[in-house]
């Protein structure tokens, strides 16, 4: 299951634990991407008519952004400082102690919505599926929104209460948008400046098409170079204790 | 003198109160007899959340608010309306007029009922509602009820398919029973499991219903497939006060709000006649379990509404014409449609729920008009699979309640020739069924809710025959092997297993202690049919049965065979021994002829030559329903869900959290 080793260093150092830096960057090492490979894009434009329906959505043809990736996520309960769920007496999560995680077999695909008989996708031919998955687009290192927006397909189905909501790199939410995709085909779900994403969930039962993101980019040397230094700091840590 | 005051004192005090009292009625404003959905805060004033929430949704699912208003003597109702947590709803074609004709009788001259159809609501939470009513005097009423939408949450990947595995009045001791018979025991170990032992998830579910401890089959589905607790006999609809059985405030099914907000498909198969109130209460609406012709034509005319796309069992006299609209004499073609028991529905309905009008038909070819929409008709298991994996599937093996598994598999081995006698020598097993029908099911990408019922171990439990109700079990579970297998191989299905009550109060007592050619050769008496052939504790022992190549007992009537009692029983002359011949089922068209006719009457007639009475403890001629708790197994996406101690209304809303927010 992804996420576990970021959670591990997580309670085991907690000067570490307040650098939002280097939470990005175990998250990454917990996804295996390669922050050396991260790229600092302005914008990320999706609209999945790269290949054809059923195509892999972190396929490069669908998905060319090196720090982004599409998994299917679940929500689970953050861990203790001795590593066990933080749960209730009847071993329910508890609110405000949960955080995101991805699947460790995620698959998330791109898929024309005549597939599941709900018209064509707001951009032919595909959308982004989510009709069974939450899908949590991930990103390798923390993104400062200025913008956000995905068009929902063009059927009546859908969830009667959906949202986006946006994740630290802690996998917890940052601000949520929520909405009604039952019944609103077509309409674009929007969101306004966030800082520190790192993770954005689109809640499943839908398909989504048009995906914008528009982000503040940081300076990439300097911030390529923390992040390395940082990340050497964390592992040095993990490995002493 | 002082008891000449008092005495004036109290006849003044009389005097005053009968004033008072003619005052008040006088005064009077009119009252609210009946608030829909029912409420403890209508019921008792009890606020919440002190009292329990009795009416709870999904977000968004579809229900009417519905009130009962009698006004004053000598003033009618003249204007109403509903409002939500104080907004009131605006009057709309779901909105019913003032409808004060058609009422049930007994109840006070101008007595109005009032409905808002196909309200909904997506806000988590509890909520109030209220109706205002005003007669024509201007004065008016206002009540007050609440209901809740449970709020569901994001949390992981969707159970895409839902299967409900019914077995219908299968209680712990049918599930062991027919484990000792299939499987066996030995040194204490059960030397096999059957296919529902081996779901990881067990919990316990409790079964009432809204006006009893005893739930009928009725609201025993329905109360799990929609969330909210249904009266006797009553299916998709709350109580009213109007006589037409078609028109009672409704809520929504987990198939028509699955098929509206996701285009789920669904399938319902059953060995009852499929009008019967298993099957029924995952797609109609009546408060009249009984009326066949219109729940058989239901199940085709909102076809849109609940995605039905597969429909398997018995059940043919509804389906057929019967322009005589007479079963007496009985049409010559098996037909009982007739207008009585036929619907048609009100406008506000029709534009609340997207329903059709219906119409009162008893000429109906309703076989053609399923294969005009769209589905495949099959009549024996022999065109069942012939079929192929058709877009739509219409099954219909029997005029009424199919065979049971053991006059089935006798017919299929040559030993009997019950089905024969019925008319129908080539029906499907349930597993047959279940399998053809996950087929067509699985040719959905958006994915179905499947509801397949062991009808007839409740029927046979009710007629106390042991070795069909055992056999029925065991023939069930092999369906659930089929729905596990499926599930297997489809993660993304969740599967549970249940019963919606317990029948008979069944118990295994033991075992018989002398061979069977022993038992064929008992006197009748208590002492001998009891007392020298019922061992218990140790001297049951460890009954051994052989089960054929075919899946089902070489035959039950083994020495030292196992022995089952009933708890709560009619009269019945025990025997011990497999009776040949099932009951006379009364659903069946030509049961008044022979050869059906020459079957044993009644529980209460069978083996009177052959065995000794046991005095019943309730009345009648079967065994009935109790109210114990009752296993409820789970497997697949979401099963963990389905732990603890639950209502049988929790389980629709673990159904909406698997299906729509998912499990982690």
């Amino acid at each position: 299951m992804s996420g576990n080793l970021f959670n591990k260093l997580e309670s085991e150092n907690t000067m570490l634990n307040k650098m939002t830096l280097l939470r990005s960057l175990a998250m990454s090492a917990a996804f295996g991407i390669s922050l050396t490979s991260a790229s600092a894009y302005a914008d990320y434009n999706f609209n999945f008519d790269g290949a054809v329906s059923g195509t892999s959505a972190n396929d490069s043809s669908i998905n060319p952004y090196a720090n982004v990736s599409f998994l299917s996520g679940f929500i689970t309960a953050d861990l203790d400082a001795n590593g066990f769920e933080i749960l209730d007496n009847n071993g329910q999560t508890i609110d405000g102690f949960t955080h995101w995680e991805a699947y460790s077999d995620s698959d998330i695909r791109v898929r024309d919505p005549l597939f599941y008989d709900r018209g064509n996708a707001p951009s032919a031919s595909n959308a982004l599926d989510a009709v069974f998955e939450q899908v949590l687009i991930k990103f390798s290192n923390a993104q400062n929104l200025t913008g956000f927006s995905v068009q929902l397909d063009n059927s009546q189905y859908g969830n009667l209460s959906s949202s986006i909501i946006f994740l630290d790199a802690n996998g917890k939410a940052l601000s949520s948008v929520d909405f009604q995709s039952y019944a609103n085909p077509g309409v674009f779900i929007t969101s306004g400046p966030i800082a520190g994403v790192s993770g954005i969930v689109l809640t499943s039962g839908k398909l989504y098409d048009n995906l914008s993101i528009s982000t503040a980019v940081p300076e990439p040397d300097t911030y390529g170079m923390m992040l390395a230094g940082l990340g050497l700091m964390g592992f040095v840590a993990r490995r002493r204790s | 003198m002082k008891s000449q005051k008092f005495t004036l004192h109290c006849i003044r005090a009389l005097v005053a109160i009968t004033l008072g009292s003619t005052m008040s009625v006088s005064m009077a404003a009119p009252t609210v007899s009946r608030l829909t959905p029912p409420s403890e805060r209508f019921a008792t004033g009890v606020a919440d959340p002190a009292a329990p929430i009795i009416a709870r949704f999904l977000p968004g699912q579809r229900f009417d608010l519905q009130a009962t208003l009698r006004p004053d003597a000598g003033t009618t109702i003249t204007g109403f309306k509903f409002a939500v947590d104080g907004s009131i709803l605006p009057v709309t074609a779901s909105t019913s007029g003032i409808v004060t004709t058609g009422l049930n009788a007994g109840l006070p001259a101008g007595t109005a009922v009032i409905s808002k159809r196909g309200y909904s609501n997506s806000v988590p939470g509890i909520h109030t509602f209220t109706v205002t009513g005003t007669q024509s005097d201007g004065q008016t009423v206002t009540a007050t009820g609440s209901f809740e939408v449970v709020g569901i949450t994001a949390q992981g990947r969707q159970a895409k398919n839902i299967i409900i595995m019914l077995g219908d009045g299968m209680g712990a001791a049918h599930r062991t029973a027919a484990r000792i018979m299939a499987k066996g025991y030995a040194q204490g170990k059960a030397k096999g499991r059957l296919a529902m032992d081996t779901f990881p998830v067990t919990g316990m579910v409790m079964t009432a219903s809204l006006d009893t401890i005893i739930t009928d089959s009725a609201p025993g589905m329905a109360n799990y497939v929609n969330g909210n607790k249904q009266a006797s006999g009553q299916e998709g609809v709350w109580p009213d006060d109007t006589a037409d059985a078609f028109d009672n405030p409704r809520m929504e099914y987990l198939a028509e709000y699955l098929h509206r907000i996701q285009g789920k498909s669904l399938g319902i198969v059953t060995t009852a006649d499929v009008f019967d109130a298993t099957p029924a209460a995952n797609a109609v609406h009546t408060s009249n379990r009984g009326n066949g012709t219109g729940i058989a034509d239901q199940y085709l005319d909102d076809r849109n509404l609940t995605g039905l796309s597969v429909l398997l069992g018995g059940g043919r006299k509804w389906f057929l014409p019967n322009p005589s609209n007479s079963v007496s004499p009985q049409a010559a073609n098996g037909s009982q449609r007739r207008n009585s028991n036929d619907y048609t529905l009100s406008s506000d309905i029709v534009n609340g729920w997207g329903a059709a009008v219906g119409a009162k038909d008893p000429a109906r070819d309703l076989i053609s008009d399923f294969q005009s929409a769209g589905f495949t008709y099959v009549s024996d298991n022999n065109s069942l699979q012939g079929a192929g994996v058709p877009d739509k599937l219409l099954g219909l093996f029997a005029y009424s309640n199919m065979n049971v598994a053991f006059d089935k598999i006798n017919g299929r081995r040559g030993t009997t020739s019950i089905v024969n006698d019925y008319g129908f020598p080539d029906q499907p097993m349930l597993d047959e069924m279940a399998s053809k029908a996950l087929k067509v099911l699985a040719k959905n990408p958006a994915g179905f809710v499947l509801m397949v019922e062991g009808a007839s171990i409740d029927k046979q439990a009710h007629n106390m025959d042991t070795d069909r109700w055992i056999e029925e079990v065991i023939e069930f579970d092999r369906a659930v092997q089929v729905a596990k297998d499926f599930a297997t191989a489809n993660p993304d299905t969740l599967v549970i297993v249940t019963a919606d009550h317990e029948t008979g109060g069944t118990s295994i007592i033991g075992a018989s202690k002398v061979t069977n050619a022993e038992l064929a050769g008992k006197s009748t008496t208590t002492a001998s049919m009891r007392d020298s052939v019922v061992g218990t504790y140790q001297d049951a022992k460890f009954p051994k049965y052989t089960i054929a190549a075919d899946g089902y007992p070489a035959t039950t009537d083994i020495d030292n065979k196992m022995l089952i009692g009933y708890g709560a029983n009619a009269d019945r002359y025990e025997a011990w021994v497999a009776n040949g011949e099932p009951v006379q089922d009364s659903q069946q068209p030509f049961v008044g002829a022979f050869p059906l006719n020459s079957y044993p009457a009644t529980v209460s007639v069978r083996n009177q030559s052959t065995g000794y009475l046991v005095t019943g403890q309730v009345p009648g001629d079967t065994a009935v329903h109790t109210a114990t708790d009752i296993p409820l197994s789970a497997y697949g996406r979401g099963s963990a869900l389905f732990t603890g101690l639950m209502d049988n209304t929790d389980v629709f809303f673990k159904f909406g959290q698997a299906a729509i927010g998912g499990v982690k």
